[in-house]
């Protein structure tokens, strides 16, 4: 059995650190180096960086931000946005990063993801997948920030990159992202039960119970973004991670 | 490094015999016993301002009925600023204890350690206290650090201190809150020479002034002060009460800290003011290696005077080097070097040129006596 992981999900914009609600309105949350310094220090099992500016504007990784994020991490960091060619993810990795996690470009181009494997192995190829609910029952991926429907179904595509070998998928609901209100349990079970590579949940965690429940559906990790950077009523920045008192019973 | 640092004076090296000021700070006198003015001054004057036993007992229970009578009818009863340090989170402690209705304000200026937001988190949610931060946009910080950097002026807490004022002002105004908590003490803050302190943080005109000379690119939402909005609104309007509750207490670092362990899981940063990187590496490496002081020696001293550790003791702790090791030392300097971004030639030239004083620029008082000439005039100008 996968050891079962809490990640912390950080998305920059504009070269800084912001938090979304359902993919909008992001508000900006602090300066990603010493997030991650923080984050570092609280020993969390992972950290998942996302660029949010590098596909919409169709530029590359900065990579020089990358390395200067991973001087801090040395817990595993996964880094995604804007990897759109085989050739950058080598450079990505060199940064000082373990994971490269695909999106946009694996969906346009499939064959990135088993391309990835093959430079970096399995266990470093993720894939983030990012879903509305269908109004008529069923999951569609969407692209570029939740602007772009696919007309992809989550199910599909999530058995089609475990064929290709990616060595972990993530599912972002945009409907719950930023509500801190509970992950979309349904799509969990239904996607974990489709396929056998780790799923990693995203999106609507808001206490360590919504993180538990995630794992009770099959879920490897349970990853959030507000919740750990998101405190009380003002919803003042703050840093935390549950201790591992409250995490024991994982 | 050694304690018995250069001094900045011509005075030959001089220490005084009942604390442990010397001449590191270039303005020290001492009486024919050799005891400082800073000993004299805390027996003479700061002394009387500290009320501990029952005068203080007296005093606290008509502020708490003030403050509280002031909060009638609103949300909070007053506001209070929380950096993750003992002073701050013991005051939280304090008003706790006495069923204030405390907003707290956090301002996140990018330094934070992972021990201040955790002492934060905890504080908060032990004591069911409402948190506000706010975040000062980085790249408008890094800027005007770097900026502060370059001029190497004493006070190098001028930009994360403005913007502390600015937030309180800012929140207190929009809760219509008018008491502010404040955790100064005398206890273990009353011997910091003049000549540490530089200028005042709040002066608007001082900062701006730095920045115009050193900054290199334009500010877009830093929160500045307003010079006519500190003059004349919030005088008029929004008269903010600062008031300093450990000052009316026995109040004791030990048994503070203490306490907040047992009470509120808090936890130990070790020096003063070690809650923020850019204060652990200003105070332990900038100011000793450009200034030739080092701010503990002003802190133990006021231990000393307060009666909360012993000469000998305080002497000794000043032998312990600044950093505990090289290792320790070389990652804040490149930490702060890598984050204020610039390289290591660029800071080793910045270190190496002589800094700059703030008496090279201008302040408020200016603009003071022209807003209160304005004022004048319009007050005869309405009769």
């Amino acid at each position: 059995m996968q050891i079962r992981r809490v990640i912390p999900v950080l998305l920059i914009h504009k070269g800084l650190l912001y938090k979304s609600k359902n993919f909008k309105t992001p508000k900006y949350v602090g300066d990603p180096t010493n997030a991650v310094k923080i984050f570092n220090e609280k020993e969390v099992d992972e950290i998942a960086i996302i660029d949010i500016d590098a596909t919409m504007s169709g530029r590359e990784p900065n990579y020089q931000q990358i390395r200067e994020i991973a001087g801090e991490a040395f817990m595993p960091l996964a880094y995604g946005g804007g990897i759109s060619k085989i050739d950058q993810i080598k450079k990505v990795i060199d940064q000082g990063v373990e994971k490269v996690i695909l999106s946009h470009y694996a969906l346009t181009n499939p064959e990135i993801v088993s391309q990835t494997v093959k430079q970096i192995g399995s266990s470093s190829t993720v894939v983030c997948l990012d879903f509305k609910k269908k109004f008529f029952g069923g999951y569609e991926i969407y692209t570029k920030n939740g602007t772009n429907p696919t007309g992809k179904n989550l199910i599909d595509m999530a058995k089609r990159y475990e064929e290709l070998g990616a060595g972990e998928l993530i599912i972002n609901s945009i409907d719950r992202d930023g509500m801190m209100d509970g992950y979309d349990l349904a799509a969990i079970k239904t996607v974990t039960s489709a396929v056998s590579v780790p799923v990693i949940a995203l999106g609507g965690a808001g206490t360590v119970n919504d993180l538990l429940n995630a794992f009770e559906c099959g879920a490897t990790g349970a990853a959030a973004g507000s919740m750990f950077v998101f405190h009380g009523k003002h919803k003042a920045v703050l840093i935390t991670y549950p201790e591992q008192s409250e995490l024991s019973f994982i | 490094m050694n304690s018995k640092i250069k001094s900045n004076s011509n005075l030959t090296y001089k220490i005084c015999t009942k604390c442990v000021m010397d001449t590191s700070d270039p303005d020290i006198s001492f009486d024919d016993k050799g005891v400082c003015i800073h000993c004299s001054n805390f027996e003479n004057n700061q002394k009387n301002n500290w009320f501990r036993g029952e005068e203080g007992e007296t005093r606290t229970a008509n502020l708490v009925e003030e403050i509280k009578k002031e909060g009638v009818g609103k949300e909070y009863d007053c506001i209070i600023g929380l950096s993750g340090g003992v002073d701050s989170a013991y005051l939280a402690y304090w008003g706790w204890q006495y069923g204030l209705r405390m907003l707290a304000v956090h301002v996140d200026a990018g330094w934070n350690t992972e021990m201040a937001v955790k002492n934060i988190e905890n504080i908060c949610k032990k004591l069911k206290i409402d948190l506000i931060t706010e975040v000062i946009d980085w790249d408008d910080m890094r800027a005007i650090q770097k900026a502060f950097f370059k001029s190497k002026v004493v006070n190098q807490d001028i930009p994360q201190d403005h913007a502390f004022f600015a937030a309180l002002y800012k929140y207190s105004t929009k809760n219509n809150i008018r008491y502010v908590l404040n955790g100064y003490n005398i206890s273990s803050e009353s011997a910091l020479p003049l000549a540490w302190r530089g200028n005042n943080a709040m002066d608007v005109v001082h900062l701006k002034a730095i920045y115009k000379k050193y900054g290199d690119k334009k500010i877009s939402s830093y929160p500045f002060l307003q010079v006519w909005k500190m003059r004349l609104f919030y005088r008029i309007f929004h008269n903010l009460k600062i008031v300093s509750p450990l000052n009316l207490m026995d109040y004791n670092k030990n048994v503070a800290l203490e306490t907040l362990k047992k009470e509120v899981d808090f936890i130990d940063y070790g020096g003063k003011h070690h809650e923020s990187v850019l204060t652990r590496f200003q105070q332990s490496y900038f100011l000793p290696t450009v200034y030739g002081y080092e701010k503990r020696r002003a802190h133990l001293a006021s231990l000393i005077m307060s009666g909360q550790m012993a000469r000998e003791e305080a002497l000794k702790e000043l032998e312990k080097p600044l950093y505990s090791s090289e290792v320790e030392k070389n990652n804040d300097i490149e930490y702060f070097i890598k984050k204020i971004g610039l390289s290591r030639s660029e800071f080793n030239q910045i270190m190496s040129t002589p800094p700059d004083s703030h008496d090279n620029f201008p302040n408020q008082d200016r603009f003071n006596e022209k807003l209160d000439s304005i004022s004048a005039f319009f007050r005869k100008i309405i009769r």
